[in-house]
């Protein structure tokens, strides 16, 4: 694949994406280089390191490259793991084949997970080492940036144009659209400044499309912020990145400084009279800073409190100039649409929604991980072909789409096409791209309050509606969950959802409600359940389950000894009991019970 | 006229055509065109900000609704301002705002007491020794100061935030004394009657109610003739409460006061079938108020012969105040908890009798007011609870109550736990005389050949408002529409009744008393220690009374009222609640305008936090509503003394880095801040005393 190391050599690949490193990955590359130094085969072999290859579940990944370029990927490397691959592959020449994760055979996990994706802002992530621009370069990096200079302006926004490209934050505006509004717009004073801000503020629970994209190839991103400044006659870029993300930002500034060592920034970019520069600023943590708005706004030094549109940032943004703003993943998607051309782009996907669209893929589901699809697929396919379907055994409910902005799709619709406004039609959104699967375990209601219990916490607290509207729907969803709900509850719910959706300033608030008012349209019944009848089929609002010993109990006393509260009594051998006062419902005796004896009641 | 003119739009403001300049926001508009919009968050001075949704508008095409503040017009925008839709937005945007709101508009007192008496303000001016004015403050709301500064239950104390001090401030005996003195000067001093309008209102009953509704429809000028079919005015405060409670000469002058504004009194006149038919006073009047009270007694609920030696409590009070002194033998039993068995016990130990009252309930669910309980005690009477009388028998000149013991089982409908009487416990009570005080009736016959709904109960039925009756011009209010119960609620009535009077008389709809929106804090019990930690505790000054032996003798007053040392004290206790801005309060404004229920969105709220620091200025958090216009004012003067912190409900505007204000740079140009706050969050210091209202304490 790539031409920067010497064919003759070995090379070992460890995935050191956060997700791997929080899988054990640096302890791994750690282990390598010791032995590679003990071992003196430093001639011979190469260590290096790579990001996110979207397997999650799999973690940590290395990847063997052999002399003939034949690539050999590994899962689950633990250090017993890792030695039988030193020892058995790179030197015995034989590979671990328990270890070995195969993409090709067509029964394998690997192969059921990656065979539907299709690769375009992932095209090199877990492919190249992201700290190096030669690595990226000899993938293919920068060429549609001396392509794209070398047409005009017009004709780089006609190619995202014809591609269909919408902006993947959430709400799905046209981007060429977009570029076309600031390329209109006459910079401001005599510089002309324009500004080109990459939203790289991530902040969905369980959300990591973004931070896996800046990781594992930062550059397709920078590439695609220098396109748009062409094409747009911006001036200067900011990446506005979570400070949270301290790998992203550093692979970030590295990658910007070798950009600019390599001419693709700075003055006079290749050549072509293209001025461009990018500061990353990183953001505090507030949620709401990934609203347009209020980013913008975090970027003057102001807090970030989302502002009226109109006036949009195409018009008056960063301090009343021209800009524009897209985020990661649609920026790292123009290079490709550059090189290939906007119709290559466009005939993937569906009619309105065109191209890949990358997803978080997490809950319930066997094959958790970062996963780019073809716009167009169903949401079955990804749930129950790449993700496996069920890891409880327990029949799937519902996914949540688009973090706590978006809602909740049952099993039901599950052959709704990943397409925004097919999406939109169920009351869920695109979103930025979180989709976590849920199962019969879950509570609906319960994962109602767990996101208002986020958008209130993360409100900027500006609009009477978000700031108290959203704090009195969490009010009355905890009052639920408790037990203390009325049926009136219900309408007041829906009644309150509707006004917040339609008094709030910016999309934080607009769409807060969202999780309400989907499983409120779904999943009605487990409502009035637990107000009506006290219960929680799903087993998990506290104050509605009591934990109960059948006759399945053998006495092995094992649910006892971990009890936190001596609640549970019983004779050795004999069926043991719960004392339901002193029970604080924490479960460890369910999980702990190796004969099924404990029920949720 | 859709024509472009220079730079004019020309757009559409609930279906009417106006023409507006381009650049011109939404907001400005329609206040150009003569609509009313609200808004909290807006202010000239700066630029547009959107945070308080309370002066939304629908904009054809634009999703939800916008706010009016920063939507520029443009050519062809069709905008609605006060549809349905947009009204209930904006109530509920003001619900939200004020179920986070932690403040008093008006001081608890006053808002407990069923006649709104401005308690605060009378005690401030009792305090400066200012007596006339103080009284004259008390009949803004209630023209009984002297009657009711001795009968009245007190509901003001129960609410009174000094009792988590130490203990309320005496409001009650201080309205008597600012009467007292007022009297001691030759008054009561009543306004002038209003200028003459033509209209004349004809009451029937001359009490606490009917009294009450003359003299404030004398204020508005109209002419008012009293139907009475006493000999003289009072109702149940003359004929119910004894001498020793409220001695004549005080209700006396306070009925004459009302009567000298000129006010026509037809005394030992019936209206009904056996007097003037009411009919014929409908001709008479352009409006009729009904307020004939709850006089006469319930149905004997005794078996037996009860001719003679069962005397019906209010029939034997009565009597007492016309100065008749009954036979009533040495022994008196007397039945029932409420004041009227208090008053016939007490009456009964001057008379000579020793007296036990009989309940059927225990002492803890005794309607009487605590106070007669105890005086009564005081006085000798004794107790006998969960007993009922049943049958009469006459033996040796004596009466023999047969009564049986009772248990308390389930609350009934009142809430009070239901007596259940126990087999087998009869026993005999021998008395002289007993005196049956178990309740009043009303004698509605003035409605017999009429179409006035009545209630199942037999009082008249009325709008708990406006107190409008079922036919036009004909309103009732007092006992006579809520069954016996205490003056200071008749005379709310009589009040309400007189305004809803006035309205129709003009012609105008009849809407009653207009209701001002009221933030509370809440319950005296829930409020948070850090209020009250730094006043100083001062007890209640007592009220001299007479020894009870001597008491027994006679029916003079029993308590003899504060001294002027005394009553200074006392009303330096007031802890002067209530808000300094309650009437310049924006969020108040609107919240009156739209109906607001701050109980309606109830939750997790801001709490008590103040900062004093400032030498100008006082931050108060706890009613802030996040507008920040304080903090854009104070960007502009680049002083940046506020900005928010935190996030969700928990957004405050606060000095920087959790500093007290007094650290805000000089420049800081608070007169400005303050004058612009739409509600109290920041308020000027000299503010409070120009008020007569207590700076908070601090968090």
């Amino acid at each position: 694949m790539t031409n920067v190391i010497p064919e003759d050599k070995q090379r070992i690949i460890v995935g050191l994406g956060s997700c791997g490193i929080a899988a054990g990955a640096k302890h791994i590359h750690e282990f390598f280089s010791r032995q590679i130094e003990e071992r003196a085969i430093a001639s011979s072999v190469e260590l290096d390191i790579t990001s996110c290859a979207g397997m999650c579940y799999a973690e940590p990944l290395v990847e063997v490259v052999d002399g003939d370029g034949s690539r050999t990927l590994y899962g689950s490397v633990d250090e017993q793991v890792a030695l039988r691959i030193l020892q058995e592959h790179v030197l015995g020449g034989k590979p671990v084949d328990a270890a070995v994760l195969d993409a090709h055979a067509a029964d394998t996990d690997t192969h059921r997970f990656l065979s539907r994706q299709k690769k375009i802002v992932l095209r090199n992530c877990g492919v190249i080492n992201p700290e190096s621009i030669d690595e990226s370069i000899a993938a293919g990096g920068y060429s549609a940036l001396k392509k794209a200079l070398a047409m005009k302006p017009a004709e780089v926004i006609e190619a995202v144009l014809t591609s269909g490209l919408r902006g993947r934050g959430g709400a799905g505006f046209p981007t060429g659209r977009k570029w076309q509004l600031v390329a209109q717009n006459p910079g401001k004073g005599e510089a002309k400044t324009k500004y080109i801000v990459c939203n790289a503020d991530e902040g969905d629970p369980g959300a990591f499309m973004d931070r896996s994209t800046l990781e594992g190839d930062p550059h397709s991103v920078i590439e695609g912020m220098i396109i748009c400044a062409h094409a747009t006659g911006a001036t200067d870029g900011y990446i506005y990145c979570r400070a949270e993300y301290p790998l992203a930002v550093r692979r970030l500034q590295i990658a910007i400084k070798q950009a600019k060592e390599k001419g693709f920034l700075g003055k006079d970019i290749l050549g072509s009279g293209l001025n461009f520069k990018i500061k990353v600023k990183e953001g505090a943590g507030a949620f709401v800073c990934g609203e347009e708005t209020a980013l913008m706004q975090s970027i003057e030094g102001r807090r970030g409190m989302p502002t009226k549109r109109p006036p949009y940032p195409a018009v008056s943004g960063l301090w009343g100039c021209p800009t524009n703003i897209n985020n990661v993943e649609t920026f790292a998607n123009i290079p490709w649409i550059v090189m290939h051309g906007g119709e290559a782009y466009a005939a993937i996907g569906t009619e309105k929604s065109k191209g890949t669209k990358v997803f978080a893929l997490a809950g319930k589901v066997k094959r958790g991980g970062l996963v780019e699809v073809p716009m167009g697929i169903t949401i079955r396919d990804i749930v129950e072909q790449i993700g496996g379907g069920s890891n409880t055994g327990r029949a799937l409910k519902a996914v949540q789409m688009g973090g706590p902005s978006g809602g909740c799709i049952p099993a039901s619709l599950f052959d709704t096409r990943v397409d925004y406004d097919e999406v939109t039609k169920t009351g869920a959104i695109m979103g930025s791209g979180g989709m976590l699967v849920m199962d019969e375990t879950t509570c609906m209601v319960d994962v109602a309050r767990f996101f208002l219990n986020f958008t209130q916490n993360e409100s900027c607290g500006k609009c009477t509606f978000c700031r108290i509207g959203t704090k009195r729907l969490l009010e009355i969803l905890t009052r639920i969950t408790q037990g203390h709900g009325k049926i009136e509850d219900i309408d007041e719910l829906d009644a309150l959802a509707r006004s917040i959706n339609k008094g709030s300033l910016c999309g934080l608030g607009q769409t807060a409600p969202n999780p309400v008012l989907t499983t409120l349209k779904y999943f009605r019944e487990e409502y009035v359940e637990h107000i009506e009848k006290k219960k929680c089929r799903a087993g998990v609002c506290k104050a509605l389950i009591k934990y109960t010993v059948t006759d399945k109990c053998t006495g092995c006393t094992a649910c006892a000894r971990v009890c936190p509260t001596q609640a549970i009594t019983g004779q050795r051998k004999q069926r043991h009991a719960i004392n339901q006062a002193a029970c604080i419902k924490c479960g460890r005796c369910y999980l702990r019970c190796n004969f099924n004896a404990i029920v949720i009641e | 006229m859709t024509t472009l003119v220079d730079n004019k739009v020309s757009i559409r403001i609930d279906g009417k055509e106006f023409e507006a300049q381009a650049g011109w926001t939404v907001l400005r508009a329609a206040r150009e065109a003569g609509f009313e919009i609200p808004t909290l968050c807006h202010n000239e001075k700066l630029a547009p900000f959107s945070s308080c949704f309370v002066c939304v508008v629908e904009v054809k095409g634009a999703r939800g609704f916008v706010p009016s503040c920063s939507t520029t017009v443009a050519e062809g925008m069709e905008i609605t301002v006060s549809s349905e839709a947009v009204r209930a937005a904006r109530k509920a945007a003001l619900e939200l705002l004020v179920s986070d709101h932690f403040g008093d508009c008006e001081p608890p007192c006053r808002s407990t007491c069923p006649a709104q008496v401005p308690i605060r303000d009378f005690l401030a001016l009792a305090a400066r020794g200012e007596y006339v004015k103080a009284a004259q403050m008390i009949r803004t709301t209630l023209p009984f100061p002297g009657s009711l500064g001795r009968v009245c239950p007190k509901f003001c104390e129960t609410a009174c935030r000094r009792t988590r001090v130490d203990e309320p401030v005496s409001v009650c005996f201080m309205k008597r004394f600012v009467s007292d003195m007022e009297m001691n000067d030759g008054g009561p001093f009543l306004p002038q009657p209003g200028k003459a309008t033509g209209k004349s209102v004809g009451i029937v009953g001359a009490g606490p109610a009917g009294l009450t509704a003359a003299y404030f429809l004398r204020l508005q000028g109209h002419a008012v003739t009293i139907y009475e079919k006493h000999e003289c005015p009072g109702g149940m405060l003359k004929w119910g409460i004894p001498d020793y409670r409220l001695p004549p000469d005080v209700l006396s002058k306070e009925c004459e006061a009302i009567i000298g504004m000129g006010v026509e009194v037809k005394y030992n006149t019936q209206v009904g079938p056996n007097g003037i038919p009411f009919e014929e006073l409908r001709r008479r009047h352009d409006a009729m108020f009904i307020a004939v009270g709850a006089q006469k007694s319930s149905d004997m609920p005794l078996d037996g012969d009860t001719s003679t030696g069962i005397l019906a409590g209010i029939d034997f009070l009565e009597q007492c105040a016309r100065g008749e002194r009954p036979e009533i033998g040495r022994k008196v039993a007397v039945m029932g908890g409420g004041d009227v068995a208090m008053d016939c016990a007490r009456t009964s130990v001057r008379l000579g009798a020793e007296v036990v009252v009989l309940y059927r309930r225990t002492r803890k669910e005794m309607p009487a007011s605590p106070a007669e309980i105890e005086e009564a005690g005081h006085e000798g009477v004794t107790f006998e609870y969960l007993v009922a009388p049943v049958k009469v028998r006459h033996e040796a000149g004596k009466v023999q109550l047969e009564c049986v013991r009772m248990a308390l089982g389930e609350p009934d409908a009142s809430g009070r736990r239901r007596p259940v009487p126990q087999p087998g416990s009869e026993f005999t009570v021998e008395c002289d005389t007993c005196i049956t005080a178990i309740g009043q009736q009303v004698d509605a016959s003035l409605a017999d050949r009429t179409e006035l709904n009545l209630s199942k109960r037999g009082a008249f039925l009325v709008d708990a408002w406006t107190m409008a009756t079922n036919l036009p011009g004909v309103f009732s209010g007092g006992d006579c529409a809520t069954g016996a119960d205490v003056a200071v609620k008749a005379i709310d009535a009589g009040r309400k009744a007189a305004c809803s009077i006035d309205q129709y008389v003009r012609g105008i709809p009849v809407t009653g008393e207009p209701v001002k929106f009221n933030s509370t804090t809440g319950k005296l019990a829930e409020l948070p220690e850090s209020m009250f930690v730094d006043r100083e505790k001062f007890p209640a000054a007592k009220m001299p009374a007479l020894p009870a032996k001597e008491r027994a003798k006679h029916f003079q007053e029993v308590d003899t009222g504060f001294t002027e040392k005394d009553a200074a004290a006392e009303a330096a206790r007031c802890l002067k609640c209530g808000c300094v801005e309650a009437d310049d309060c924006k969020l108040r404004q609107y919240s009156t305008e739209y109906g607001v229920n701050q109980a309606r969105y109830a939750g997790a709220r801001r709490g008590h936090d103040n900062d004093l620091s400032h030498d100008e200025v006082v931050l108060e958090s706890g009613k802030c509503i996040n507008c920040g216009i304080c903090v854009r004012l104070l960007e502009q003067d680049g002083s940046y003394a506020l900005g928010f912190v935190g996030r969700g409900l928990d957004a405050r505007v606060k000095p920087p880095f959790g500093g007290p204000l007094a650290d805000a740079p000089a420049q800081a140009d608070f007169a400005a801040v303050t004058e612009a706050c739409p509600t109290a969050g920041i308020v000027q210091k000299k503010k409070y005393k120009q008020k007569g209202i207590e700076p908070p304490s601090a968090k």
